[in-house]
């Protein structure tokens, strides 16, 4: 009968530390991980206004509105609120909820970093600053959440991003959700691996594993892209229909751009 | 109605205030209980529509103005305990954006507005429809009574200041006017020119709910969406007619005025707490009163739907449970 030597690695006592809480590190990186890739994959396509703008007219609009929130007077800023809050009223309920938790935890992290200018005598505009972090955060998470990521890319292409930056944007937004995965199973693994004891010490492995990884995936990416015949251009095959919704946000811009200038 | 602040003293703030906790938990435990989770933000447009609502001010002879609630309508639509929640979130946003009452008087204005012209209005409206059968009559004079009740009482809250808070001088600390003063300068808009408004309102969206969707007044159906829209952006609209009376109503004048009419300014008000509305007086910077009025329509209507439309969320989850 044929003998098997057990490697060392598997021969070494493990530490079983159960009663502690310590255990729960990986489990906390798993459901961590698990709940950012649910989100990833979440791409909720309800039929909604803002789902239906062209992400070419939609990237432009959020980017000048932003510009123009960041210069506009107060009174523009309280205008601007106003119509974000009935935007915002008449959004599906996933859509608001998301908007509205998203801006309001920006500016109440803005509002915290501006209370030491209080302090120093220099808080005339902390609210106002406040406001225009939660106008863009809302502006842009609108944006964010109702334009898909084959989209944005389209819209990138559109309005005359370079193909290097595009390229650069879309393999993370790709690889985001790659490596995620490949780090949710390092930490199935490791969760297999040490029975009882706390797994931080695998941290710095899990993070080299996946430079490691990721190195050896960029490259194969790269290949399978050079076979296929891929020179480093982006090319639009269809011409972008115009719908409905593109002229209400464009209408809406042009209102948006004609209130700075009224209340300059 | 809305008393601002430094007009009653703080003791008296925090007796209204504590009253109100009992109501406003009784309330919520009653509209969770009830009412279904599609029917909170109907709750939301009942807030936005009383909102909208006292937004319209109406010259009162003697240079003042009142406006109608709708405690009495919300409350015959969508239940007493309802209409409490509905009318405490808009005079708390009416508090907060638009300086529109005070906000540590808050507690007093909630007693006044969201707890006495609600439930005492819904109570007269089933009296007396069990002794006349006419829904819309009796509707009618409940919200006049309703009205005129809390009237009453926002008067005895300003007519005790005198009575219980002076300094040494013997000069009242903080509201001036004794009760036989503030009283009847409360009730005489009420049982007048607002109380008219208060019947006209409700009576006439009533009648107007008979017409469209019989099957609400018994609570059976909801109104469809599209038609409460519409029917909210025409009131938003409509809310600048309310500019037409600008004076300032009976126990709202800014310090500045009352030092004027009085010739000083009692104490507890020259010192008392000072919060400055972001909106205060429903007015933009920069922009005419009239679009001033609309954008702050606009955004408290918002702003109850937004808020009405998230407590469906916690409604559901509480149903799941």
């Amino acid at each position: 009968m044929k003998t098997v030597n057990l490697p060392d690695w598997l021969a070494e006592d493990e530490p079983c530390d159960t009663g502690s809480g310590k255990t729960s590190f990986v489990e906390k990186n798993i459901t961590h991980l698990v709940r950012s890739l649910a989100s990833l994959r979440d791409q909720r396509r309800t039929g909604s206004l803002p789902e239906k703008i062209h992400p070419a007219v939609k990237l432009p609009a959020v980017v000048l509105l932003i510009l123009l929130i960041s210069l506009g007077t107060a009174a523009y800023i309280q205008v601007m609120s106003v119509i974000l809050l009935v935007l915002l009223s008449m959004m599906p309920l996933w859509l608001l909820k998301r908007v509205l938790a998203l801006g309001l935890i920006s500016a109440a992290f803005t509002l915290l970093t501006l209370i030491p200018a209080l302090w120093f005598g220099f808080g005339g505009h902390i609210f106002l600053v406040t406001a225009r972090v939660w106008l863009s955060v809302s502006f842009s998470s609108l944006l964010a959440l109702t334009t898909s990521r084959h989209g944005l890319v389209r819209a990138l292409k559109i309005v005359h991003i370079p193909d290097l930056v595009i390229l650069i944007f879309d393999v993370t937004l790709k690889y985001i959700f790659i490596l995620t995965e490949v780090t949710l199973h390092l930490f199935y693994a490791l969760k297999a691996r040490s029975v009882g004891s706390s797994g931080r010490h695998a941290v710095w492995g899990i993070a080299g594993t996946l430079f490691l990884k990721s190195k050896e995936m960029a490259e194969e990416l790269y290949g399978a892209m050079v076979c296929r015949g891929f020179s480093g251009t982006y090319r639009l095959r269809e011409k972008p229909a115009f719908h409905l919704a593109d002229g209400l946000c464009a209408g809406f811009i042009l209102l948006s751009v004609c209130l700075f200038f009224i209340l300059k | 109605m809305h008393i601002p602040d430094n007009y009653l003293s703080p003791e008296t703030c925090l007796v209204m205030g504590a009253a109100m906790v009992p109501v406003l938990a009784v309330s919520i435990r009653r509209v969770r209980k009830k009412v279904q989770a599609g029917g909170v933000p109907l709750i939301g447009v009942g807030a936005a529509l009383s909102f909208l609502v006292m937004m319209f001010n109406i010259p009162v002879p003697g240079g003042t103005t009142a406006h109608a609630v709708g405690g009495t309508l919300l409350s015959i639509l969508l239940g007493p305990a309802a209409a409490c929640l509905a009318l405490s979130a808009a005079l708390l946003i009416q508090a907060l954006f638009f300086g529109d009452g005070g906000l540590l008087a808050l507690g007093a204005n909630l007693f006044n507005m969201a707890f006495v012209m609600p439930y005492a209005g819904y109570a007269f409206y089933r009296m007396l429809l069990r002794l006349t059968r006419r829904n819309i009559l009796s509707a009618a004079v409940a919200s006049w009574v309703a009205l005129n009740l809390a009237s009453l009482f926002a008067g005895i809250e300003f007519g005790v200041q005198p009575l219980l808070f002076s300094d040494a001088r013997g000069l009242p600390l903080y509201a001036p006017y004794p009760p036989e003063i503030a009283v009847p300068a409360m009730l005489i808009p009420s049982l007048t020119v607002a109380g008219a408004a208060e019947i006209a309102f409700t009576a006439g969206v009533l009648s107007f709910l008979k017409k469209v969707s019989p099957a609400m007044l018994s609570q059976k159906q909801v109104l469809p969406a599209g038609k409460l829209m519409v029917a909210l952006m025409t009131i938003i609209l409509l809310t600048p007619l309310g500019l037409l009376a600008a004076a300032d109503a009976w126990g709202e004048w800014s310090r500045h005025d009352l030092r004027n009419a009085l010739g000083y300014l009692p104490h507890g008000m020259a010192e008392g707490f000072d919060f400055h509305a972001p909106l205060a007086d429903y007015t933009f910077s920069g922009l005419p009163d009239v679009i001033g009025y609309i954008l702050s329509a606009l955004a408290g209507t918002a702003v109850l739907v937004i808020v009405f439309r998230l407590l469906k969320i916690h409604k559901k989850k509480d149903a799941e449970q």
